[in-house]
């Protein structure tokens, strides 16, 4: 166990440095000029040049990269140059939103994907199966910018139940905190629900026609045991990929339903980031990112090991 | 003493939720986050709306565009136009405490002036030196006369900040801003929020209405309207002109509207580089042809539902310096056929450029629908804000739509896009001729003579029409029927003096 964290975490520094290599190379391939859509709109050519030259625009790529990752290994992730905030302070301030959305989302995916999917599994061809199905292919294809809205609609101005969005901070009050991140992880979880109940019904439809199944059907185990002691834990391990994946992807920022209820997470702030041409921005959160991605990656490893002993050795 | 600790914890609580039933909060729905809280840097709308808590400045605009007193009570301009003394305001303080006075106003003009990346600068270029001649009394000295100072004053280059906490400060002041507005800063979550609280020190605090204004940043318009409809904000600046019947129909809400300032404009590129070696670059009466292809009210219909305001000028009809002699020419396809024909063409090809905005984006097809009925092959062009910015102050177009913002004053606006050196001259357009108004205007003092100048200048422009003003939209608050005392100025920002709650 320890040599496999330790020769993982050999394999991500080197990766991280090619992803900020990549993304800061990447970046200055953009058309526009960042010093004269930070100049305002009067574009006073002597503010342009002097911008240029404070933010070392004209210095060659290899060059501003060197000075940003010296920066950013001393633990400083420079100014935004948009709005003049410690990008280092965002990171700290929005991260923990983030989190908690895309855990809270995780949960209501696990929470409609898994049961469903164990169900159309084990009564393949029923009504319920093509209802799991029907639910399904409605979570994939309805767009989150739209069920968030609806969702708005009815629960926060027809019926008033619910904060129509904003961010509260659990510190000032959880039950605030849980009532305006209810209908963001519901649109978010739904449609991770749905691939998840795909991936699960398949898993454990294989499971099922497994030998250690019939063996334990003909020692006469109970059927309920049978599939959950025997049949879902070796169908969790595409489970776990996925999840882990999805959960990956969830910190990464859910640009349209961060807009939808006005969540100050990263999806909205690397999209802005990038159409400002706030390099710095957009180097630290795809930084932060990516280093979630292997972290999340370097669990789905633990979780195959914990659930298949013989990957353990 | 357990007793004691329980009846004053008891207390506090009882005497924090008292303070709390009494704390009045506006929330106000914005719809960009906020660039530099620092008002020699800042550049967007958002951060002028947030200034208008903070910042107070030496001058404000009424409705009416006339330029009324702020911090300055009265001010009079030399008889050679080349100075004007300010009357400032006496025992205003600014957030920190600190004492405004001729100094500061001194020392605000001279940091907006040299700051390296002040966006100030081209404002206040005029102003040659400031003299404090007493606590109360400062003089601007000018280089030449120049009458729209006022109105460049009366924006962010006529706010003041503390000087202690700008030099304090320095390169962290735009984190936490220190003002002498009605409401001072206390904190600011990227991307989230900025909270700011009464200012008990300010000098008008009797119309200080809340406790605490805490602007939201919620980007999308339905949202930000759905959360005011929902009670979670009082107010949503510019809420989509699609969803002004929705605000009309609610009983809970109030429409507030208002004439702007803004103006959007089709811009031809008449000189600069090979992209105005076209047909429409070379030729004016093209462009007449081409202005006679579309109709302004259809734009206006089709795009913003009617809401706005479709017009021929630059400078908007709120302005006291608007041309009503030059009023928008009728939709007419065959005149604009035979101006094509006599220019010895029947097709005429054409690219153009916007940013893909949703508003720009329906412009220019309702554009290029109704010019191809009379020949102009429109060629679309959307391009993404960072790369159309860039393009378009490279001269790399053959026809943009500009979306200019507007200034209380004419001087501004017309002699960027129109003097021969102007700073949004892109399009490269030059009539010396026209240079001499727009310089003699500027330093006209008598507002009769100064619009018979600008009735010149549109005369021109229009006659040359290297840019086809479309339309001004207008603005639209939704707020809820609680908040009242809310006044629509052509600037578009909320001030907050008199706005109070209404029970």
């Amino acid at each position: 166990m320890k040599t496999l964290l330790l020769r993982r975490l050999a394999v991500s520094l080197p990766t991280l440095l090619l992803v900020s290599m990549m993304v800061f190379g990447l970046q200055k391939l953009l058309p526009g000029d960042p010093a004269l859509a930070l100049a305002g709109e009067e574009h006073n050519p002597e503010v342009v040049e002097f911008l240029r030259q404070k933010y070392r625009f004209n210095d060659p790529v290899p060059v501003q990269y060197a000075i940003w990752l010296k920066a950013v290994i001393q633990g400083d992730f420079g100014t935004s140059v948009r709005t003049r905030l410690p990008i280092g302070k965002m990171l700290v301030e929005k991260l923990p939103v983030t989190i908690e959305l895309a855990t809270l989302s995780m949960l209501v995916a696990l929470a409609i994907g898994l049961p469903i999917g164990i169900f159309a599994a084990l009564w393949r061809g029923t009504p319920l199966d093509y209802g799991a199905s029907m639910f399904g292919l409605a979570g994939l294809s309805i767009p989150h910018f739209w069920l968030g809205i609806m969702l708005i609609l009815l629960f926060s101005v027809n019926l008033g139940w619910l904060p129509a969005g904003g961010f509260v901070p659990p510190s000032e009050s959880i039950r605030q905190n849980l009532l305006t991140m209810l209908m963001p992880a519901l649109v978010l979880g739904t449609g991770t629900a749905a691939i998840m109940m795909r991936h699960v019904r398949s898993a454990m439809i294989q499971a099922m026609k497994q030998d250690y199944v019939r063996t334990a059907r003909a020692k006469g185990v109970r059927e309920g045991t049978i599939v959950l002691r025997h049949a879902l834990p070796n169908a969790m391990i595409p489970v776990v990929t996925l999840g882990t994946l999805q959960f990956g992807e969830l910190l990464a920022g859910a640009v349209l339903t961060e807009q939808v209820f006005s969540i100050p997470g990263f999806g909205k702030m690397v999209v802005d980031g990038v159409f400002s041409r706030d390099y710095a921005v957009v180097q630290a959160v795809v930084l932060c990112t990516a280093a979630i991605f292997l972290l999340m990656s370097l669990i789905a490893d633990l979780a195959y090991a914990a659930l298949n002993p013989r990957l353990r050795s | 003493m357990k007793r004691i600790g329980i009846a004053l914890a008891a207390f506090f609580t009882i005497a924090s939720s008292l303070a709390s039933a009494n704390a009045a909060t506006l929330r106000v729905g914005i719809q960009d986050d906020p660039d530099a809280l620092d008002p020699a840097l800042g550049g967007t709308y958002t951060g002028r709306f947030v200034f208008a808590a903070l910042c107070d400045k030496l001058v404000d605009i009424s409705p009416d565009l006339k330029i009324v007193p702020q911090l300055a009570e009265s001010w009079e301009w030399a008889a050679d136009g080349k100075s004007i003394t300010f009357a400032l305001r006496k025992n205003v303080t600014f957030h920190d405490g600190t004492a405004f006075d001729a100094a500061a106003v001194k020392f605000n003009i001279e940091r907006m002036k040299t700051l390296p990346d002040s966006k100030r600068k081209s404002e206040l270029a005029p102003v040659q030196s400031v003299e404090a001649l007493a606590a109360d009394k400062v003089k601007f000295n000018l280089s030449e006369p120049f009458v729209p100072l006022l109105a460049n004053l009366s924006d962010r280059a006529g706010m003041m900040v503390s000087p202690k906490a700008a030099m304090e400060k320095a390169g962290e002041f735009a984190a936490a801003p220190v003002c002498a507005g009605p409401y001072q800063f206390v904190e600011r979550k990227s991307r989230d929020l900025i909270r700011v609280k009464k200012y008990p020190g300010y000098w008008n605090v009797g119309q200080t209405g809340y406790d605490e204004v805490v602007y939201f940043y919620v980007p999308d318009s339905t949202v930000r309207l759905s959360r005011v409809r929902a009670g979670d904000l009082d107010l949503a600046e510019r809420v989509a002109p699609t969803d002004l019947k929705t605000i009309r129909d609610d009983s809970n809400l109030a429409l507030h509207s208002g004439k702007g300032l803004a103006v959007s404009h089709l811009m031809f590129n008449v000189g600069a580089g090979a992209k105005a070696d076209t047909p429409l670059g070379k030729n004016a009466a093209l462009r007449q042809a081409f202005e006679l292809s579309i109709d302004r009210n259809v734009i206006n219909r089709v795009a913003f539902n009617g809401e706005f305001l479709a017009d021929n000028q630059m400078i908007p009809p709120s302005s006291p310096y608007y041309d009503a002699a030059h009023k928008a020419p009728a939709r007419d396809v065959a005149k604009a056929k035979a101006m094509i024909a006599a220019a010895g063409m029947t097709r005429v090809p054409m690219e153009l450029q916007f940013e893909n905005t949703a508003g720009d984006s329906r412009v220019a097809q309702i554009i290029q629908s109704m010019a191809g009925e009379a020949g102009f092959d429109v060629k679309l062009l959307p391009m993404e804000t960072a790369t159309a910015i860039e393009r378009y102050m490279n001269g790399n177009f053959e026809a943009y739509i500009g979306n200019w913002s507007g200034r209380a004053d004419p001087d501004p606006t017309l002699v960027a896009f129109f003097s021969c050196a102007g700073s949004q001259n892109v399009n490269k357009y030059c009539n010396k001729d026209l240079d001499v108004i727009l310089y003699q205007a500027r330093a006209e003092a008598d507002e009769t003579k100064r619009k018979a100048l600008y009735a010149k200048v549109t005369d021109v422009y229009l006659g040359n029409l290297s840019s086809i003003p479309l339309y001004h939209p207008n603005w639209f608050f939704a707020a809820r029927k609680s908040v009242g005392g809310i006044v629509m100025v052509p600037d578009g920002l909320l001030r907050l003096v008199g706005v109070k709650p209404t029970n």
